[in-house]
């Protein structure tokens, strides 16, 4: 049936000429292409009005001219590219270390129901905790400075890409296992060769959330004692009431994070590609 | 006297249904295949084909009776026994060649041996120069050929098929069963196939068993006397067909010639 419904698609496709594109449906295009643009565009003019509007003083509420200034400022001094590269530092170890214990954890927790039954009140438990909640914690055992900011981030990132890898190994086709046992896989076989494949872009989805919720409490995470960094910069400059180097950071943690997630979400593209989950595009 | 390829005795396959009720979804069922035969399972849903073929793959265990095969009971699965499945289960994160090589692969044989191997039943199956494609490039077809290219590279004794050609065309299903007909005839392997299509069975096997449901059993088994390779126009075909339809009680008896015959081929409507 499918086939059928190919053949006839390509077939119309085929009988249909390609119109060269008139004015309008270039227009529409452009227009199609700038959508996403014009949100950003509107938030900056709203909040470009509101400072300007007098309701907030300057120090209340600069606007985003006053934020680039200060971008200018930060980059002059030279202080912004290493605080920048002390957060992707943390962020990165933060986030390996989680996937690291996450993932073989989810392995084997996927593979072993009995295990995962003990295992699922004590997670379902710890995961509603905000990992904002373990800041008294955090400095208790770890000081100040790096490891609790690293902490922080790896709470965040464990549990969605634990809870993706359970999942995702107990759902791999059960099809899958039999051809595997059928041909004689032997059980250290298995997992490389079929489970961890068969589960992997479920798994990479989990990682992908991980990520986000990660970069999240980054800035949340460098308030702990951190000397860089952006959530540092943040503190730093509300210390000394700047508030349009705060708006600066805010918005570059928001812009990193945002190049983050579209990276990752590129990745995860190629490899539902490879596995067959997204349709391939034709040209 | 030599043991039969794959030997089912008085099995009995016991489930409880979801109403908690205990259904025998197999009762009793004794079957013979010879080495390099060809049995087609032939039923409707729920007569335990399935279930059958499930047993002798060895992915389940009879509740009472038992399965051989030349002579050794079945317990559990075993690459001597390939199942090809309705939904093909080829590996999606493998190419074509990295799946008919799988089987190779983890019983350990040589990169390059296992590469060879795999290619040359590519080209059996007619799909020499797809090797490096991903199974979602392929069109259910051609993947279902790289499924029976997976089960023919480890050489099993017998291939059991799980109504292969269900989810394909018309035409797709034709081709397929074509090259089925001809690789079992070729190669002497023993074949156990389940379907609900009459004309398959019919083209395909040496003996059909028409079962039936509730429980499920054996309600008759037709021999196909037809020489090979067979068409599927001629009249002993049709009526070997008709006969089989008759015995699920599709087509009833007192015309049974007349009204499975294609139209054109009607006495009294062909034009001279």
């Amino acid at each position: 049936m499918s086939a059928e419904a190919v053949t006839a698609a390509s077939a119309s496709a085929a009988a249909r000429p390609r119109r060269p594109p008139n004015a309008r449906t270039v227009l529409a295009a452009a227009a199609r292409k700038l959508l996403p643009f014009s949100g950003v565009a509107l938030l900056l003019a709203v909040w470009h009005v509101l400072a300007a509007s007098g309701l907030y003083t300057a120090e209340q509420l600069p606007g985003p001219l006053d934020a680039l200034r200060a971008s200018r400022e930060v980059w002059t001094e030279g202080t912004l590219l290493p605080h920048i590269g002390a957060s992707l530092a943390r962020f990165a170890s933060a986030y390996i270390a989680a996937v690291g214990v996450a993932v073989p954890l989810g392995l084997l927790f996927g593979l072993r129901p009995s295990l995962w039954k003990a295992a699922d009140p004590v997670i379902q438990v710890l995961r509603p905790i905000s990992p904002v909640a373990w800041f008294p914690l955090a400095v208790l055992w770890l000081g100040i400075g790096n490891l609790p900011a690293i902490a922080i981030i790896f709470v965040a990132a464990f549990y969605p890409a634990l809870l993706a890898t359970v999942s995702a190994v107990r759902r791999v086709d059960p099809v899958f296992l039999r051809v595997a046992r059928n041909f004689g896989t032997r059980d250290h076989q298995l997992l490389l060769k079929v489970i961890v494949p068969a589960a992997f872009p479920q798994i990479a989805m989990g990682l992908r959330i991980a990520v986000g919720a990660a970069w999240v409490y980054l800035v949340a995470g460098e308030m702990l004692g951190a000397r860089s960094g952006l959530g540092f910069l943040i503190m730093d400059a509300r210390n000394f009431l700047r508030t349009d180097l705060i708006l600066m950071a805010m918005g570059l943690v928001g812009a990193i994070g945002f190049a983050i997630d579209r990276g990752v979400a590129f990745l995860e593209r190629r490899l539902d590609a490879r596995w067959g989950l997204l349709p391939e595009e034709h040209p | 006297m030599t043991a039969s390829a794959i030997s089912v005795e008085h099995a009995t396959r016991r489930y409880r249904g979801r109403d908690g009720e205990l259904r025998d979804a197999l009762f009793d069922f004794s079957l013979e295949v010879e080495a390099g035969g060809f049995v087609c399972l032939l039923g409707p849903s729920g007569c335990g084909k399935t279930t059958l073929l499930n047993l002798v793959a060895g992915f389940d265990r009879p509740t009472s009776g038992r399965v051989l095969v030349h002579g050794r009971k079945v317990d559990g699965p075993d690459p001597s026994r390939i199942c090809i499945f309705q939904s093909y289960a080829l590996y999606p994160w493998r190419s074509v060649l990295g799946n008919v090589e799988y089987g190779l692969e983890v019983r350990g044989v040589p990169r390059a041996q296992r590469r060879a191997i795999a290619e040359e039943y590519l080209r059996l199956v007619g799909l020499e120069g797809f090797s490096r494609h991903h199974p979602h490039q392929l069109s259910g077809g051609m993947q279902q050929r790289v499924a029976l290219a997976r089960a023919l590279a480890v050489d099993p004794e017998s291939v059991l098929m799980d109504e292969p050609f269900g989810a394909l065309d018309a035409l797709t299903r034709i081709r397929l069963q074509d090259e089925v007909g001809r690789i079992a005839l070729s190669r002497s392997k023993t074949i156990l196939f389940v379907t609900h299509d009459v004309e398959e069975s019919v083209f395909l096997a040496d003996r059909i068993v028409v079962m039936a449901p509730s429980p499920g059993r054996i309600q008759r088994i037709i021999p196909v006397p037809l020489k090979r390779p067979r068409c599927r126009t001629n009249d002993g075909f049709i009526a070997l067909r008709a006969e089989v339809l008759h015995e699920l009680g599709v087509v009833h008896p007192g015309g049974p010639l007349r009204t499975t015959r294609p139209i054109s081929n009607r006495p009294q409507e062909s034009a001279p």
